[in-house]
């Protein structure tokens, strides 16, 4: 073994006073929290969780940059990049979020950085023809209508010394951000 | 209540009815005449995971148990086939998803061990720090299973709240909660910053302190240890002959870890203790993977102050040994079209739940593996669980069932 | 004007003279509230008195409202329909069950029910799933006896409703027995009975298995039960309700004999499935028991069963060692007074109950019954020594 202690642990036989605090210290802990509760329970959907920076969530596209390569449908580890021709002769690829596992080789593989990420993720269709993304709804990204948005606020964690807090702010205007 | 009958000219083929009754043919008679009962802990059942168990009781003591693994079998090893070396990432760490850096690990150091690269310095330490992340994160859902299986819901529901912050730290750095897809051949795919590596240490933190609370309220309650002294015992000699592995075999008094012994990634250069027990019952795997859990966080803590100290960038090398600052934009044609010399590779990894086999056969011209060979904790140690549940009462299935921590996707891949 | 035929008349005068008895009856043995049957003084000013008008003296006129009214108001009926009847038990199932679900949620860092009603914290979450339960379908399997099989959840219900007669709160009472708590715990003892026929009605493997355990367990507390129940009635020198909680207006019985106390204690865990001893319906190992097969709204009917009797059981507890009905007298209440201080009371030893599932893991069965029998049994001895010693010197008249 290549210069590694060995620690040897003895679980705890407890004799009758021993089992009598065991039992005391349990009813403690479960009143000290049932009084003053440490809760991180995050209230979806009138809560939100701040997604971070770097996020791997829906795709969109910018048509510009598109070069047609075929790399990103090569990579793709669901098959669930197709390219469709387009009026203009060039490729361009739509998604089929049946099958998307959200690992984001496509968005790396792009030598000119026509993928780009949103911190949305509730992937939720109607139908299931309405799954397979077209080209035109890959660039404007994924939209939520004003009147179906539930949310209030956004919710972070965040650790100071030994406490857990959730910070909370106002959800934004548009919920869907599209990251650089 | 009316029945109806419907006729309908069609006949069920045959396999459907001898597949009604699962057991082998002699269990039946073997049942009758020793007054035992036949009882199914089957795939639909508040205290077993997905999967069958057939039970052969007798009063209240069990006979013997037999297993019917494969209700979630997906192929894993057929499918790894047909794709690129590439892809298979984000299915081999599929199994045992909570623990996706050490799936993913196995298979990507057997294709580095093949090509001979030489993974970077910080690439190394990042590695090492998300492994023992996905460790703790595994062990906490292991006891918050076996707290439920003993109907302590508290001791669920915390195991399960702290593991979220494990979720946190895996999102801020790759991107995904649990599905990372994060280990590439040749080191990592993006950098950490200081504000991550910042959160990872407060984490830890509050991970320890809850820690204690979670021991004074289900880890020392007596009814708890009442429950699991002396139940399912396997002995020394036991364990190694059914083949048992990882924490459980340490458990039983064997002094072994694949990090320790055969060291990979950063561990040669970190100290931790390796943690053994002597009496091979389930409070002693439960109690040695709680006490892992511990110097798991000291090792995340040691690896937190080597980044800190180390510059930022170089977190991958291509096949050719350039060193790369980030993948973005090269990531296929720098790993996409990768192509193995001829011949077999294996590595040994030491997942949370023990010792994790990758063998890849390639024969040297295809950029698919030829064979992939992935043989998983759960399916190692599954005949020494089945053996050390003979001799116990039927109540105690679930007591060493959560102690063993079986989790039958990863074991039935 | 309508001349009838004498025999008709008479007839009708017979009746009519029935009923004007009955009314009398009622009335004279009557729960006196002031505040619905007498008239509440708001203010009083030189020249006028505010009050509100009693509620009674509306129907007092109506022939055969007044009847009615008397009856509701009748000391036995209003015992088993009010205090401590079926409108009691409704409110403590449902006040308890919403503060289970509650207290384990503030202990597990989670809400806990809020959906429902959001401003008052989801109280009243316990009827919403109610009315779900009755749109459910009931499935009767194949392999079930039919009849016993629908039958049987619907039997529970007369050993737990029967206890209510003898047991008196404050005044209000049906029947006054010498004998009352050891007719209470007598009946209290059917249930399991019945638990056990529901589990073999269901003819399912793992309903027998549940059977077996809880009647094993029945056989760990029922001694223990009636042994520190008896010790507290050798105490006090007589089994009636009445005259326990009238010899408790000094000293509450759980000073008296601590050990009969926590034996009594212990053993109500036990009987009702509680943590650590929720034994019979464990959700992981048995599947729920003795209750598998059961759906809709028979399935809610079953799921209330160790409320119940849990409910009854505190309620002995508190009228055997907390004092019964005592405590300060509020006057607009009248007769309804201490049967709401015994109400609080029974309601308070519920929610310490309740509380055990927030930290406690399940036993063993063997377990279970190795504490019945070794470390209970002892407890329950020496508590019948103790109420032997107590009972000796309380009928030579130094308590």
């Amino acid at each position: 073994m290549v210069n590694k202690r060995i620690k040897r642990i003895k679980p705890p036989s407890p004799d009758f006073v021993e089992s009598v605090k065991y039992h005391l210290e349990a009813f403690g802990v479960a009143l000290k929290e049932a009084i003053k509760p440490s809760r991180m329970t995050i209230q979806y959907p009138r809560e939100l969780r701040k997604r971070p920076k770097g996020f791997r969530g829906m795709l969109v596209l910018d048509v510009n940059k598109c070069i047609s390569c075929f790399q990103c449908t090569f990579v793709c580890p669901a098959n669930a990049i197709h390219m469709k021709k387009a009026p203009n002769g060039k490729y361009y690829p739509c998604v089929d979020y049946a099958k998307c596992i959200f690992c984001h080789y496509c968005e790396e593989t792009c030598t000119k950085g026509a993928w780009k990420s949103t911190n949305f993720m509730d992937v939720a269709f109607s139908r299931v023809e309405e799954m397979l993304l077209t080209t035109e709804k890959l660039i404007n990204g994924p939209e939520v209508p004003e009147e179906e948005r539930e949310d209030e606020y956004m919710v972070e964690y965040e650790i100071r010394g030994s406490k857990l807090e959730l910070k909370k702010e106002y959800s934004p205007e548009k919920l869907v951000e599209v990251e650089d | 209540m009316d029945e109806y009958s419907i006729p309908v000219p069609v006949k069920p083929p045959a396999e459907i009815e001898s597949l009604y009754l699962p057991v082998p043919p002699w269990l039946e008679e073997k049942s009758k005449e020793g007054d035992e009962l036949v009882l199914f802990v089957g795939p639909q059942h508040g205290g077993s995971g997905h999967m069958r168990l057939i039970v052969r009781v007798h009063g209240d003591v069990i006979r013997e148990v037999i297993p019917d693994p494969g209700f979630v079998h997906r192929g894993v090893e057929k499918l790894a086939e047909n794709k690129l070396y590439i892809q298979n990432i984000p299915l081999v760490e599929r199994p045992a998803i909570m623990d996706c850096i050490n799936m993913s690990l196995g298979y990507v150091r057997a294709i580095e061990k093949a090509l001979d690269i030489e993974v970077p310095e910080r690439a190394k330490y990042i590695r090492t720090m998300l492994a023992e992340v996905c460790r703790i994160g595994t062990h906490l859902y292991d006891a918050g299973i076996l707290s439920v299986f003993l109907g302590h819901t508290t001791g669920f529901m915390w195991p399960f709240a702290l593991r979220e912050l494990t979720c946190e730290i895996l999102m801020r750095v790759s991107g995904a909660r649990i599905t990372a897809s994060y280990v590439v051949p040749g080191g990592v795919r993006r950098d950490v910053d200081r504000g991550t590596l910042n959160f990872i240490s407060d984490a830890m933190t509050y991970i320890q302190q809850k820690s204690k609370d979670f021991e004074k309220v289900f880890i020392r309650n007596p009814v708890t240890i009442a429950r699991m002294k002396d139940v399912g015992v396997l002995s020394r000699k036991e364990a190694i002959k059914y083949g048992v592995v990882g924490p459980f075999l340490r458990a039983s008094g064997v002094e072994y870890d694949v990090r320790a012994v055969e060291p990979y990634d950063a561990y040669d250069e970190l100290t931790w203790d390796v943690i053994v027990a002597d009496d091979g019952d389930s409070y002693s795997r439960f109690l040695v993977r709680v006490n892992e859990i511990q110097q798991s966080i000291g090792i995340v803590r040691q690896c937190v102050k080597a980044l800190k100290d180390m510059p930022e960038g170089k977190i991958a090398v291509d096949t050719k040994g350039k060193m790369l600052d980030s993948v973005k934009g090269t990531f296929f044609r720098t790993f996409g079209r990768l192509t193995l010399p001829a011949g077999e590779f294996t590595t040994l990894t030491e997942a949370s739940r023990g010792t994790l086999l990758y063998t890849i056969v390639s024969d040297g011209k295809s950029n698919a593996p030829y064979r992939l060979r992935v043989v998983t904790p759960g399916w190692y140690y599954l005949k020494g669980f089945m053996e050390s549940l003979k001799g116990c009462r039927l109540a105690d299935l679930q007591a060493v069932y959560g102690s063993f921590g079986y989790f039958p996707p990863e074991a039935d891949r | 004007m309508v001349v009838l035929d004498t025999s008709l008349q008479k007839r009708i005068g017979e009746v009519l003279s029935m009923l004007s008895y009955l009314l009398e009856m009622f009335r004279q043995n009557s729960v006196g509230i002031p505040l619905i049957t007498r008239k509440v003084v708001l203010y009083h000013t030189a020249n006028k008195i505010a009050y509100i008008p009693p509620l009674t003296s509306l129907f007092a006129k109506i022939p055969i409202l007044n009847l009615i009214v008397a009856l509701i108001f009748w000391k036995p009926f209003f015992a088993v329909l009010f205090a401590p009847g079926l409108v009691c038990i409704l409110i403590a199932i449902l006040f308890i069950i919403w503060f289970e679900r509650k207290v384990t949620a503030r202990v597990q860092w989670r809400y806990g029910p809020l959906e429902v009603s959001r401003n008052v914290g989801g109280i009243i979450q316990p009827m919403a799933d109610g009315m779900r339960y009755f749109f459910q379908e009931v499935i009767v399997h194949r392999e079930a006896h039919k009849p016993y099989f629908l039958q049987f959840p619907l039997i529970t219900f007369l050993p737990v409703l029967l206890p209510i007669l003898v047991i008196p709160a404050g005044t209000i009472y049906a029947i006054n027995t010498p004998y009352s708590i050891l007719v209470a715990i007598a009946l209290i003892s059917l249930i399991p009975m019945i638990i056990v026929a529901i589990g073999w009605a269901s003819n399912s493997k793992y309903a027998y298995v549940g059977s077996l355990r809880e009647a094993m367990m029945y056989f760990s507390y029922e001694i223990v039960l009636m042994i520190a129940a008896m010790s507290m009635v050798i105490i006090y020198g007589s089994a009636n309700a009445i005259e326990i909680v009238k010899e408790q207006s000094t000293i509450p019985g759980i000073l008296l004999n601590p050990f009969a106390a926590l034996a009594f204690f212990v053993a109500i865990a036990m009987a009702t499935s509680r943590f650590p001893f929720e034994i019979p319906e464990a959700d992981q190992e048995v599947v729920f028991g003795p209750f598998i097969e059961y759906t809709g709204i028979i399935f809610g009917v079953v799921m209330t069963l160790a409320y119940e009797k849990l409910y009854l059981l505190c309620m002995l507890f508190s009228i055997l060692f907390l004092g019964g009905w005592n405590g300060p007298f509020i006057p607009p209440l009248g007769d309804l007074s201490p049967a709401l201080w015994l109400f609080l009371k029974t309601i308070g030893l519920m929610m310490i109950f309740v509380f055990f599932r927030t930290f406690y893991a399940r036993y063993r069965l063997d377990q279970a019954l190795k504490i019945g029998w070794s470390k209970l049994m002892a407890l329950a001895m020496v508590a019948l020594i103790t109420g032997l010693g107590l009972g000796a010197v309380n009928v030579m008249g130094w308590l």
